[in-house]
């Protein structure tokens, strides 16, 4: 598999795990679960975007592009 | 003599290797240093938002709260695969997933301005538009939502200006860091809406 493939399915699978976090938020909100978990969902959402999106690594990264 | 010219050619190149790839560190760390600031301006709403509505909310309509997490989330999908097409030199598909990161882009817009605030004046599900003189609900609602709008519309301007840049052949595999900055900008503005999203629409009880 080339290194595209790689990288584009990477893409998909983040794109999933976001997907099936926001549903368990959006019933969490229904179920009024509270601020702690929700915001819990919210914080991992947010970190697979900031590692896995916007490659916040690469600030330490040596490399160009 | 010829190979000493080829030796200092070599070294220009190499310099100016060097200098891009400095140039580039530099970017980076200025794009994510401002936004971090931006965490400030913010986390002062979001601050603001739990000191005024503690554990209520507005009763907002959920369906349209959750198709616009939704739209947002589609759009940082595409316009990653817009930069990963494009650090391979695929320039059709970086094309292609920017314009879809702008159509939605474009919907969440018209979903949050258009509908949740009434501007078209149509009542979703019943619910009448909150409106930001409706006290300290309207207040923070308006403010977090139109902050965020405001940077979802720069976002907009700023894809359609890689965009074109891109269709004029602008950005190479090696060379591609307006469309880096670009992808940044646009999650950034994705993570705040992943944090307001709760906030706004599933956190305390509906009054």
């Amino acid at each position: 598999m080339s290194a595209k493939s790689i990288a584009l399915r990477q893409g998909v699978y983040v794109f999933i795990g976001l997907a099936i976090l926001t549903v368990i938020e959006f019933y969490m909100g229904l179920w009024e679960w509270g601020l702690a978990p929700l915001m819990l969902v919210a914080l991992l959402k947010a970190a697979l975007v900031v590692h896995f999106y916007m490659h916040v690594y690469r600030l330490w990264q040596e490399e160009s592009h | 003599m010829s190979a000493a010219v080829t030796g200092s050619q070599h070294d220009h190149a190499d310099h100016h290797e060097l200098s891009y790839a400095h140039k580039l560190r530099n970017n980076r760390l200025g794009l994510w240093l401002f936004c971090f600031s931006e965490v400030f301006l913010f986390g002062a709403l979001l601050a603001a938002r739990f000191y005024l509505w503690g554990d209520t909310r507005p009763d907002l309509d959920q369906a349209l709260g959750l198709a616009a997490t939704s739209i947002l989330l589609i759009s940082s999908f595409f316009i990653n695969r817009a930069e990963t097409a494009m650090s391979h030199g695929d320039q059709k598909t970086f094309l292609r997933g920017m314009m879809a990161t702008f159509v939605l882009g474009l919907l969440f817009l018209i979903g949050v301005v258009g509908f949740e605030w009434g501007a078209f004046g149509i009542e979703i599900g019943g619910h009448a538009p909150l409106r930001p003189t409706d006290g300290v609900y309207g207040a923070v609602f308006y403010a977090m939502t139109g902050m965020h709008a405001i940077h979802v519309l720069t976002g907009l301007v700023f894809i359609l200006i890689v965009w074109n840049n891109g269709r004029k052949g602008l950005y190479t595999a090696e060379k591609h860091w307006g469309v880096e900055a670009c992808a940044i900008y646009w999650h950034f503005v994705d993570v705040v809406w992943i944090i307001f999203y709760p906030a706004l629409y599933l956190i305390g009880t509906a009054v």
